[in-house]
């Protein structure tokens, strides 16, 4: 598949995440049947549910990580029907006898990480399994699962506090910072035309300032923040809500810089050229799988506490609810799989910085989802346009400097 | 890793902790902990209820005495109501309005020490705002400022030892306070007007920070984490719900600020744009440090990679700029170049590896027979 497809692939199944969770925390209650409805976030003044749910989301998001796996070997066997030129432009002697020679022996993690000679005894191999190496393998597993959780338990705290669209523009803009500067400074990405590309983000960045700063006006203009005549001040109860969702968000965010230079590090850069696209992928993904179980485990003890009159039959209805259910399976099928698989795919066909690229996408994307969704709420002003005119040039020009060579890595 | 990209590391974390010191207090206050000191609401509406004069209210604490500034004693007609209904509402308080000639009198007479300090405050605000600590630590009792009407008898208020108000989006105001004479916490905010005596040359930030609800607010901050908050020693906070715009009130606001001015407007307009604050703030942060990598890199490219060569070429450049005013015919131009070529060759070793300047300067001589090298013909 095209480096191209798998950009547009990521960056859609962000904007369907994104969306399809913050309709999930938006709700105002979740239905329980005949009886009445389990407070959600903005029902009850306490604020345990609201957590809880963010809790039960990150947890869900680990379990979908399960998912990556059997993905990926659907997506190993439908290889063929999306060969691309990156593909043909590889050594068909060693695509030919890697492609034939797949089985599972060759995605087996640990066999991997333990670089297993080719023949031993089952003896040897449980000697082996109980190793430095698969403690070593085991504390990294938990390193990048910690950073994850942070980054996700930020990321849906923030889509309880604030509208979606903020949060996916502050979300992209500190990974797409901290993410370029780590991969500079731990010389992950090339330092071709550095200067350059600097003035190419700074102009990227700047066209997102003018999109935030716009957003308030054109909410402003569509009747959904007004200004107190009296006071001068913001009508908005909202305001330090989202205020404290930015930051947070933003800030969690950050963390997601020292994983990808981590993952970089610990499971890409050990990556033979002669090796196949499909092993490597499902390899990947099995390394993905185990951070979620992990993830989940961490996560397991703050699993929904809800109001302990009724905890168990609220926890067992809340699986009875279909639009809830609807919408994390959305999410999870159309959003982080297709997402997460695509940015695997692309990272090592592309350089690792062209992933940056997705960040500034999907800001643009999720404008356009904004627009498409709620067509008659959104105002559009000259200066926003002007925005994302200038994030969408910066970003056209970032994919051709960055993505340089992207079929040759 | 470079040594100097460890160094850039090393003080961009050091800069970082230094920030973090420094604005230790302020990135406290994002963490609301208002509501566990707040005055219940047993406390605020006994069973009498509110409209009640009659109380079954606990042990008074704060002396009843009711103060108030402004620079005269004519006050403007859009706050009389509000002050006439505090004096209505309150027969048995003390009354007392200090004006800028009062203020400066009991500053001279009570706190000598602190007389220059509170005369170079550039904005007569800061003023009004220092003195109103002074008039509690000193004398006890219940500042309000004159936008803020009366609504209730203020009795209840009365039992805590001090309280403030909490104020939107975080943190306590000055607008409406109450203490008992000699308050522990009203002592910290006093000795501490000095230290925070500073020009952040935005007049809206300048007040905020050295006498205003910013400064209180870091000074309540600090006083929570050192000082004993038991009994004589806690400030309680009056919740948003109970100062105004609800049933049980205790004050309403009367329209018109009396300080704020141009660039205050700008930072309420700030608030409705309070994602793209946070956005800047973020983008300045890639600036800098986007920009220090661009810096270092740009460093190690070119010639500056190596420091010996780097002052070397400086150092000709001089001498080839200085010697070039000198002369300017091509002849001595060719001579000038081919003398410090000579220099580096005369050194015997290539200063960088791809330098290819010794061949270049072997030819040379060779063909004009230069006085080091043999006549082959």
């Amino acid at each position: 598949m095209s480096t191209t497809l798998l950009w547009f692939s990521s960056v859609i199944g962000y904007v369907i995440q994104t969306k399809c969770l913050s309709n999930i925390q938006s709700r105002k209650s979740i239905p329980v049947g005949a009886n009445g409805s389990i407070a959600t976030p903005e029902a009850n003044s306490d604020n345990g549910n609201s957590s809880s749910l963010t809790f039960y989301l990150t947890f869900m998001y680990f379990a979908s990580w399960l998912l990556l796996v059997p993905a990926s070997r659907l997506w190993k066997s439908m290889r063929p029907m999306f060969a691309s030129d990156s593909d043909s432009n590889r050594n068909p002697q060693c695509d030919g006898a890697n492609a034939e020679s797949v089985t599972d022996e060759d995605v087996d993690t640990f066999s991997h990480v333990l670089d297993d000679p080719p023949r031993i005894t089952i003896q040897q191999q449980k000697q082996k399994i109980v190793s430095v190496a698969t403690f070593k393998y085991l504390a990294k597993l938990t390193v990048l699962a910690l950073i994850m959780i942070i980054a996700n338990l930020t990321y849906n705290m923030a889509l309880s506090l604030s509208p979606a669209f903020d949060v996916a523009l502050i979300q992209n803009t500190a990974i797409f910072e901290i993410v370029t500067l780590l991969y500079g400074v731990c010389g992950i990405s090339r330092k071709n035309y550095v200067f350059r590309n600097f003035l190419i983000m700074m102009n990227a960045v700047i066209g997102i300032l003018i999109i935030s700063y716009t957003k308030a006006t054109c909410d402003m203009l569509a009747g959904k923040l007004s200004v107190n005549p009296n006071t001068g001040e913001l009508s908005d109860p909202f305001l330090f809500d989202r205020l404290k969702g930015a930051l947070i968000c933003g800030l969690g965010a950050l963390i997601m810089g020292p994983f990808a230079v981590l993952w970089n590090r610990w499971f890409c850069s050990n990556i033979s050229k002669n090796e196949d696209s499909a092993v490597v992928l499902v390899k990947q993904t099995t390394h993905l799988a185990l951070i979620g179980i992990i993830g989940m485990v961490i996560l397991l003890p703050f699993i929904p506490k809800f109001p302990s009159s009724v905890s168990l039959d609220a926890v067992s209805l809340l699986y009875n609810d279909k639009s809830f259910w609807l919408s994390l399976l959305g999410s999870i099928f159309f959003g982080s799989l297709p997402n997460l698989i695509s940015v695997l795919e692309l990272n090592r066909k592309a350089p690792a910085e062209y992933l940056t690229t997705c960040n500034l996408g999907a800001i643009i994307f999720m404008g356009l989802a904004e627009w498409i969704c709620e067509p008659t709420q959104t105002t559009i002003v000259r200066w926003e346009v002007i925005g994302y005119i200038m994030l969408t040039v910066s970003l056209l020009v970032l994919s051709v400097t960055l993505g340089e060579g992207k079929y040759h890595r | 890793m470079r040594k100097e990209l460890k160094i850039l590391i090393i003080a961009n974390i050091a800069l970082l902790f230094s920030i973090i010191h420094y604005t230790f207090d302020l990135l406290t206050l994002c963490i609301d902990d208002t509501f566990k000191d707040a005055l219940p609401d047993e406390l605020l509406n006994p069973v009498n209820g509110s409209n009640s004069t009659s109380y079954e209210i606990g042990p008074q604490l704060i002396p009843k005495i009711i103060h108030q500034t402004y620079k005269t004693d004519e006050i403007p007609e859009q706050w009389v109501e509000g002050r006439q209904k505090c004096v209505d509402l309150h027969p048995d308080y003390t009354y007392i309005l200090w004006t800028d000639e009062m203020s400066d009198d009991f500053i001279k007479q009570e706190y000598p020490w602190f007389l220059e300090t509170f005369r170079s405050y550039e904005y007569p605000i800061e003023r009004a705002d220092a003195i109103r600590y002074f008039i509690l630590s000193h004398y006890g009792g219940v500042y309000i400022d004159l936008d803020d009407g009366c609504e209730r008898r203020l009795d209840p208020l009365l039992t805590v030892p001090a309280f403030l108000r909490k104020t939107s989006p975080t943190g306590v105001s000055n607008d409406v306070m109450g203490s008992v004479p000699r308050h522990p916490f009203f002592l910290k905010v006093i000795k501490s007007l000095k230290h925070y005596k500073k020009n952040w040359y935005i007049p809206y930030m300048t007040i905020m920070g050295s006498t205003g609800p910013l400064f209180i607010s870091v000074i309540w901050k600090q006083y929570k984490r050192w000082s004993n908050m038991a009994e004589n020693g806690a400030v309680r906070i009056l919740q948003p719900a109970d100062y105004k715009m609800h049933e049980n009130s205790f004050f309403s606001i009367s329209k018109g600020s009396s300080w704020h001015t141009g660039d205050a407007n700008f930072m309420k307009t700030l608030e409705n744009h309070i994602l793209s604050c946070v956005v800047t703030g973020f983008i300045f942060g890639f600036f800098i440090l986007y920009g220090e990598f661009t810096f270092y890199t740009w460093l190690c490219s070119g010639p500056f990679n190596n420091k010996r060569y780097y002052l070397q070429w400086l150092s000709d450049k001089i001498k080839l700029l200085k010697q070039k005013m000198k002369s300017s015919s091509d002849e001595d131009e060719e001579k000038i170049g081919t003398s410090v070529r000579n220099e580096y060759n005369s050194r015997g070793k290539r200063l960088r590896k791809d330098s290819n300047i010794p061949y270049n300067n072997v030819f040379i001589d060779i063909e004009k027979n230069h006085d080091k090298f043999t006549d082959l013909s």
